[in-house]
Parts: C-alpha cells; structure tokens; sequence
C-alpha cells in the first residue's frame, strides 16, 4: 500500500473517534451498558485533533520523532481517558466498569497503521503494543471491564495461557517426525503419496468439531473399561482428545509442505549429488535435506499458527486452554471475558507468525534457496 | 578400458538409444557429437548408472558396471551434469570439494586442490567464498568442471561442460583440459555439440544420431571417409580446414633457417588453421621465431601435411 493511501486510511480511523462509541459504561459485568462519546471526556477531543494532524506529511526531523513519540503511546493514552467518563449513575464502583467501545479500536489500528509508514514500522508498533501491555498489567486501566476481569481471574488466567501453549506446542511436536515422515515417503512413492495426502486431507475437511466429538466416544470407552489407561488421562474429555485432534490437524500442512520440499528440489542438482558417488544417506543429509528444510519450516510454521488458534476448542471438552476462558464468557454473556480470552490468542499468533517468518526468511537465503529476493 | 556392447534403452517405449558398440581405450578421449535428442547424454549416464539400460552391457575396466557396488563405480567416474547442478547452499570451495571432505582428507589438501583446479579452470581464488547464484553461467560450469575432476578419477564424462562460454575462455580451457587429460592419462568421453570443439579435443568422434552411432573415426579420416549424407551434412563442408586446428606449427617440423627478418609474431605452438590464414593472406614466406631459432613457413608445408595426415591409419 502507498503510504498516502495509508495516511488517508488512518486519517478517517481517527476520525470515528468523533461519531462512534468511544466505549459502554456498565453497572456490572453481563448487563448492557449505556453508551458513551468522546464529548463526555472532557478535553479529550483535543488528543484526536493531535491524532488527525498527525496524519499530515511532516517535514521536520523533530517533529517526525515527535510524531513517533505520539503514536507509540496513542492507544495506552486512548484507553486510559475513556476511563475518565463522569458517571451519573448511581453505582457499586467494585462491579461498574467501562468496555471499549469501536471508535477505540479503529483508531489504535490507525496509530499502527500511521507507524508502518515510517522506518522500522514493525518495531515501533510492537513499542507500541508492549507499552499497552506492561500499563494493563501495571493496573493502569482499573476501571476497564478487561482488566476486572483478568484480576478476577489473574491465577487462572496465567494457567490457561500456559496449557494454551504447552497443548499447542506438544500437539505440533508430535505430529513433527510423522509429518515429515510422510511428506518424504510420498515423494519416493508416488503410489503412496495418494493414500497419504488423502488420510491427511481427511483430518482437514471434517470439521474439528465434530473430529473432537468423535473421538470422545472411543476414548470415554476405552478409559471405562480399562482402569490403567483412566489413570493414564485416557479420557473422552481433557487433555488427550484435544491434543489428538490438534496433532491430527498439524498433519497436513507439515505433510504437504514436506512433498513440496522435496519435490521442488532441482533434478540436476541431484543427479550431480549422486553421480559424485554419494551413497543415498550422504545426498539425505548433504543436500536434499538442507535445501528442503526452510520449506519444511514453512508448513511447520503454518501448522503452528493454526494450532494456536485451534488449541481454543480444546475449551469445549475441558482440556484448557484460553478456550475455557472464551466459552465460560459465551456462557456468561460477559463480553470482557471472551476478549480476555482471545486477544492474547490473536496476539500470540500473530507475534509468532512474525519470528518465525524471519527466521524462515534468514534460512531460505543461507540455504541459497531465496536469492531472488536477497 | 569401457566397453559398450550392444546398448539399448527405451524410456517407456521410446528407443533412445539403439544396438550401440563403443569401446573407450584408456587415455583415450572420445566426443560424442550430434543433433539434440540423439541419445548423448542418455550414452553418458548409462556408463555411471545414472540410468539403467534395458539391453547389453557395459564393462567398465574389464568388470561388468551392473555387478559393481554403484558408489564406488560412481567415485571412479567424474561426471559433468548438462545441467551443471552446483549445489546451491553451498560456496564454490564447500562445492568443489564435497567428495573430498566425505572422503576426509586434510584441511590444507583440499585447500590446495581447489586452488589448483581452480587455476586451471582461469577462475580467480577470491571466487571460492562465491555461492552459485552469484556465478555466471559460464563460470558456474566451470566450477562444475572442477569438481568432478577434484578427486582426479581416471574416467571423466563431460556433457556439454563448456557450451557456456565466450570463444576466447572456451578455446583456452579446451587446451588446459585437453592437455591435462593427456598428461594424466584420462580417459574421457565427452558431449559437445561443437563440432570444433569435437575436433579439437577428440582423439575419435562418435557421430551420433537417433539413438545409434552412425559413424566413429578419428577427427583426420573423417575428412575423407564419410559414410554416410548424414555425417556429410552433419559435418559440413568446411571440415577439413577446422580439423587444421589439432595441429601446431610444431607438428610441421620446420628446419630453423638463418638469416632471415622476422616478418610476423606467431610461433610453434601456433594452431595450423590460423598459420594457414597467414600463409593465404601473403605470397612471401611467413619467417617467424620461437626462442633461439628462425622459421620459414610455406603454404606448401602446411599442404603436404594435410597430404600425410590423411594417410593416417584410423583406428
Ligand atoms: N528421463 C527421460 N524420460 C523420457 N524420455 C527421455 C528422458 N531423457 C531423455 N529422453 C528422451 O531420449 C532422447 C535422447 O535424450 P538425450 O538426453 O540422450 O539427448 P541428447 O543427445 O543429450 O540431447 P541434447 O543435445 O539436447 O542434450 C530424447 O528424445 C529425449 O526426449
Ligand atoms: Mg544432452
């Protein structure tokens, strides 16, 4: 995108911030708030006429750091005045709160989308994101229904996050040597490579819903009649349908990117790997291998980014998660709790898909496979 | 010593090679030469079992190449894929000197034998740290010339190793390589379709054409002996002037003279296509010197060469 499109887009973002809730005011936790605008913070409109100004094309060196310094501390500011809404009601100040309301969101995404047009864009919105981070979690934002709710839950919510992690990680390890496994198996085979591609396709067509609920039946059955296995957690709820499904589903992007690895490989570069002697564990290791291994990293990444989004249903069936935290919020109709629950979900797949796709990025042009673009 | 007795190869039902006899002497150098599709490089790779042929057999120093391990016939044979095929994540040196590290020798040999192939090859040393996306074309197959020659196997199989380059480089490494090979007795079955190249380079060429050698000489009885209109096409009328090319003023065995102006700066390691070029040009004798002694040459030398030449016994 131009970066004058970019301005334009992030001048209008701001500019919700005058016609659209800037948040809800609420007397407890499920009830519907009433709303509120940027009128009812006081001064504040004079901040979102800064954040419009901004937009303009600066000339002056100092002016741009000024503007950098602004947008980096925009949304942490944004938030923390929305809390200044002078409330009227007559209300218990332990359970009344204050959600975010649209105009907030669009205009945090236009303060990061106004970085990503100056130098080192990335790094300034990640600034930008980690202020926002250590200010909630410094108590910054009391009276936001997000943060009520994460220090309601603070013990449970760091559980979570770490079985969240842990299942989406474990799941993606074991699925690592198979889905290699396989992958390379359907190069050598081509015969096979049906039968495989058509196993692992099928994990991915059927929903995983209904794979969870499946597996539920066996597994209750089996955990029934065999005491020892019931010690061991086979369940039909808990930790191991989820983490058999999530493997399950990791399958297919390390498979098919694995046979695409191998099978992209130049055939000369490997008739000339063999013709030199080689035996065919020394072309493995010295020269197949290497040059399919960023591509290999790549579906191992895709897996990855899937699972930490998947890992959320593992919530449905009590194997933890921020999955538990969503669906006891859906339960609840408590808005605040669901976003508790999927915002560090988004920003997790996000910040991963980020370092690993710099890494894949460094080994690609080691490996000699990406000079294009080098 | 190879031997090729009655060779055929069939991918899927296509024949691509047919009833094909070859016996490689060693030391020799035999180039195979002919149109695109012909079966050149299927006749290579069926030598280093890069492909299995479905009829005859192949001996490779008196042993059948079917009842050898396949690696170890492989490590005897240095091979030049057509299509170069470095190994892209690797430098020039790690490419260079692949066998040589999974054979474990020393460090500092293996750094002396890639500066020594490299020198030959008119590579500079600073190329060593170079990936392979950063050579050109030409240098790339240079490079690959290198490496199938860095352990120094007696058997060398070049397809087209050289179709990349400028005239001038090209016809300086043909020499190098040509001389190299003869010095150190290898024995080489090249791939070219540069019928120069052919001549220059082959102690016999295998004309070839769909799938079958149509004719094998050696580059001196073809001028006469053509079998069959397809080698006369093939070949060209202009064949006996390019054969010229083989020899040096050298191989005339001029007597030194005295007495004589220097009238032009070639000397004995002259080719005998361009002293020829000399000689029509002028009606003088062309009076030349390489080291202490003076030469005259004729046009009537370099003609009575041509005369003895051709009375060369073929194999
Ligand atoms: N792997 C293969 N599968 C099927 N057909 C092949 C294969 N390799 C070669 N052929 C066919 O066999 C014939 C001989 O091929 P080959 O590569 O030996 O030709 P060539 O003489 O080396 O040609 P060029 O001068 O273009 O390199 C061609 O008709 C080609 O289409
Ligand atoms: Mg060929």
């Amino acid at each position: 995108m131009k970066d004058g499109i970019r301005r334009g887009l992030s001048l209008i973002l701001f500019a919700t911030l005058f016609f659209l809730p800037i948040g809800f005011f609420k007397v407890n936790r499920v009830l519907n708030g009433s709303v509120f605008s940027l009128w009812e913070l006081g001064y504040a409109w004079m901040l979102v006429l800064f954040a419009l100004f901004s937009t303009f094309k600066i000339e002056f060196k100092w002016l741009r750091y000024l503007r950098t310094g602004f947008l980096i501390v925009l949304p942490s500011v944004l938030i923390y005045i929305s809390q200044r809404y002078v409330i009227t009601e007559i209300y218990d100040p332990n359970v009344a709160r204050i959600s975010l309301g649209p105009s907030i969101y669009l205009a945090i995404i236009g303060a990061w989308v106004l970085l990503s047009t100056e130098t080192k864009g990335t790094l300034k919105i990640t600034l930008s994101l980690l202020a926002l981070l250590v200010l909630f979690g410094l108590g910054m934002f009391p009276m936001l229904g997000l943060y009520k709710e994460y220090i309601n839950r603070q013990a449970s919510f760091f559980l979570e996050l770490q079985r969240h992690l842990s299942l989406a990680v474990s799941s993606l390890l074991f699925a690592l040597i198979p889905g290699i496994y396989l992958g390379y198996q359907s190069t050598r085979h081509p015969r096979l490579r049906e039968w495989i591609m058509g196993f692992v396709n099928g994990f991915q067509v059927a929903p995983t819903l209904s794979m969870l609920a499946l597996l539920m039946i066996p597994l209750a059955s089996l955990g029934q009649s065999f005491p020892f296995l019931r010690a061991w957690g086979v369940k039909g709820v808990g930790f191991l349908p989820a983490f058999i499904v999530l493997s399950l589903y990791a399958l297919l992007p390390i498979t098919s990117n694995t046979y695409t690895a191998f099978k992209q490989l130049d055939p000369s570069v490997m008739d000339s790997a063999k013709a030199l002697g080689m035996s065919s564990k020394q072309v493995f290791s010295k020269v197949s291998f290497p040059l399919a291994l960023p591509f290999i990293i790549t579906g191992v990444r895709i897996a990855f980014i899937q699972n930490i989004g998947n890992t959320i249903l593992a919530g449905l069936v009590g194997g933890g998660g921020m999955g538990s935290l969503i669906f006891l919020g859906l339960a609840q109709s408590a808005t605040d709790l669901i976003l508790l629950g999927s915002l560090p979900v988004v920003l997790m797949a996000m910040g991963f898909e980020v370092i690993l796709e710099f890494t894949e990025l460094r080994l690609k042009k080691k490996m000699g496979v990406l000079y294009d673009q080098a | 010593m190879i031997k090729l007795s009655q060779i055929r190869k069939l991918y899927d039902t296509q024949e691509a090679l047919c009833n094909v006899d070859l016996q490689i002497e060693d030391g020799e150098c035999v180039v195979l030469i002919g149109p695109s599709g012909c079966g050149k490089s299927s006749l290579l790779k069926s030598i280093n079992r890069m492909i299995d042929i479905d009829e005859g057999t192949i001996t490779f120093f008196n042993e059948d190449i079917q009842s050898m391990p396949v690696e170890q016939l492989r490590r005897k044979i240095g091979y030049c894929i057509q299509g170069v095929g470095l190994f892209p994540h690797m430098n020039v040196k790690e490419n260079i000197a692949i066998l040589l590290r999974i054979l474990k020798w020393k460090e500092a040999d293996i750094e002396r034998r890639v500066d020594e192939l490299l020198i030959m090859s008119e590579l500079p040393l600073s190329y060593k740290t170079k990936r392979p996306h950063e050579l050109s074309g030409g240098e790339a197959q240079r490079v690959g010339v290198c490496r199938a020659l860095a352990t120094d196997p007696p058997v060398l199989l070049m397809d087209e190793p050289f179709g990349a380059l400028d005239p001038m480089t090209r016809e300086k490494i043909q020499i190098a390589f040509r001389d190299i090979a003869q010095k150190l007795h290898k024995t080489v079955v090249f791939v070219t379709h540069d019928i120069e190249e052919a001549i220059l380079l082959g102690d016999r060429i295998a004309l070839m054409n769909e799938g079958q050698i149509v004719q094998l000489s050696t580059p001196e009885a073809l001028i006469q002996d053509q079998k069959e209109n397809f080698t006369k096409n093939f070949i060209g009328q202009d064949y006996p002037l390019m054969v010229l090319k083989r020899y040096r003023v050298r191989d005339l065995k001029l007597e030194p003279v005295s007495n004589l102006a220097v009238t032009h700066g070639i000397d004995l390691d002259t080719n005998l296509k361009e002293a020829l070029a000399l000689c029509i040009k002028q009606t003088e004798p062309v009076i030349f010197k390489d080291g202490p002694n003076t030469y005259a040459l004729l046009y009537s030398d370099i003609f009575s060469f041509i005369r003895g030449m051709q009375n060369e016994t073929a194999y």
